[in-house]
């Protein structure tokens, strides 16, 4: 009984001392996923890097300097995340970058560079993996660009103003990427009891103290460098209107 | 942050094919997360580290640092797992009662958070074995014999060439900010923040405007040509590493 107890409160004193904010909480790292989660998430993740690399090729032959300010972009986006930003609860934590570069650059494109920024954060940074690349590939550089895009291009045709819109964008996609890598990590642990369900429930709540107050201060962040943007650089950003076919970009709306 | 980059490229273990050290590197990665057996975990984890600090003589302290990185993902990882919620707290053996539930630890799923963790423990050092032996530069050599798509690799070229620039670029404005204050509170930060990573992606644009400008002068042809050094296979490391993975692979699944 006596042990029983003592081990009940090392756990409770352990509880409060774990989980304070780590930096990259949501990149999942080397190893941790079992190797066929870890296959049919790269799976899933091939079709829309296939995709965007003949995307980027076709854009590419017309006009060969994007190569260079594709490249020059993703650099950026690297040191980007390697930044600390402070977090509303007082805390730091790193951006993803995520919402920026979906409206920069189109979905597609961004799902190619974000595939090869993780690569190098991996390499470079020891963040996340080579083999739960393709799950942290899903979760940041598919799921993320694609919700941060589309929900920037939904809230702006409800008629709300550009900031509105790419706070919306960035927070959403912020928050999105949270929601698919827990639910990665609850297909890969189901609970004993309850499944992947409790399990996902476990791992939301138990990441929700470092990654909503993160998702919070990258939206604002994400307005701000847009307002400095589109005061400074319109004609820079004209340029990248090549990646956003569809209208409703955000270097064409810098544009009308 | 960490400059793993100089260590990588005085590092011992470089003077051979680079291609080698990826198979291993891979091949005993395979083996760590496919075995159910912890001691090959640990064997994985102390080969790796040994490798990485006696022979190719990369200082432990950095060795250690990197080892340390990641730990804030793994324990909060492993303690979700570790943690079960149940009606009764009869099969725990430490729990919390939260209402009319048992927040708890079970001993199954206790083993399952330790084996975890010992796996992912052995694959972080094949992947730091990977990284602190290999230049990034070698690394995309590897990735053009596997045939990966020319503009990747190009792109990681590019992406590899500036971040160095841009990494320092970073702090210099960030050291000059906060030495004004610009980080004294939430909403300063945010602002100043702003205002960085602005400022940097105009200098980025910049950069990439000039370095067109410079491969036109050198006749580029929407191709980036490298020429990349005669690397020769060693048959000791060849050896060296195939007997260490065939012993793993015989101890793990025979």
């Amino acid at each position: 009984m006596i042990l029983k107890k003592c081990i009940t409160t090392f756990f409770i004193l352990g509880l409060f001392i774990l989980i304070p904010k780590p930096a990259f909480a949501m990149h999942i790292m080397e190893g941790f996923l079992p190797l066929k989660w870890a296959l049919i998430w790269t799976i899933i993740s091939l079709p829309f890097l296939i995709f965007g690399i003949v995307s980027i090729s076709r854009k590419l032959s017309q006009n060969p300097q994007l190569k260079l300010l594709l490249g020059v972009s993703g650099a950026f986006a690297f040191v980007l995340s390697a930044l600390k930003i402070p977090s509303v609860t007082g805390s730091s934590s790193h951006p993803t970058g995520v919402g920026l570069g979906a409206v920069l650059f189109g979905p597609y494109v961004m799902s190619v560079l974000g595939c090869i920024i993780l690569l190098f954060q991996a390499l470079l940074l020891a963040h996340g993996g080579i083999t739960t690349l393709g799950a942290n590939t899903f979760s940041m550089a598919i799921v993320g660009p694609f919700v941060a895009y589309y929900t920037y291009k939904f809230i702006k045709k409800m008629g709300f103003s550009n900031g509105v819109s790419i706070f919306c964008a960035a927070f959403l996609g912020d928050l999105m990427t949270y929601l698919t890598t827990s639910l990665q990590l609850a297909l890969a642990f189901p609970a004993e009891v309850g499944g992947v369900v409790a399990s996902a429930g476990k791992f939301l709540g138990i990441f929700a103290f470092t990654q909503i107050p993160l998702a919070i201060s990258e939206g604002l962040l994400t307005v701000v460098v847009y307002n400095f943007l589109a005061t400074y650089s319109k004609s820079e950003l004209s340029l990248l209107n090549i990646f956003n076919e569809t209208k409703g970009g955000l270097s064409n709306d810098l544009n009308t | 942050m960490l400059y793993v980059d100089e260590f990588v490229y005085t590092n011992k273990l470089r003077n051979s094919h680079p291609l080698e050290r990826f198979i291993f590197a891979f091949v005993t990665l395979i083996i760590g997360i496919l075995t159910n057996n912890p001691l090959i975990n640990l064997i994985i984890v102390t080969i790796m580290l040994s490798f990485l600090i006696y022979w190719a003589k990369i200082p432990s302290f950095v060795v250690v640092r990197l080892m340390l990185i990641p730990m804030g993902f793994l324990v909060l990882g492993v303690v979700t797992i570790a943690i079960s919620i149940s009606f009764s707290p009869n099969d725990m053996l430490a729990y919390i009662p939260v209402g009319t539930y048992y927040l708890g630890i079970t001993f199954k799923s206790l083993n399952l958070a330790i084996s975890t963790m010992l796996r992912a423990l052995s694959s972080i050092s094949c992947l730091y074995f990977l990284a602190l032996t290999t230049p990034m530069i070698e690394l995309i050599y590897v990735l053009e014999i596997l045939k990966m798509p020319n503009i990747v690799t190009e792109l990681m070229i590019l992406v590899y060439r500036f971040i160095f620039i841009f990494i320092e670029t970073a702090f210099n404005i960030y050291t000059a900010q906060s030495s004004r204050w610009g980080y004294c509170n939430f909403k300063r930060s945010i602002y100043s923040l702003g205002i960085l990573f602005a400022n940097l992606w105009g200098k980025a644009f910049l950069k990439s405007k000039a370095l067109f400008i410079s491969l036109l002068s050198r006749g580029y042809e929407n191709k980036l040509q490298v020429l990349n050094p005669k690397y020769r296979f060693s048959k000791v490391y060849i050896i060296t590493f195939g007997i260490i993975d065939l012993l793993l692979i015989i101890m793990a699944f025979i």
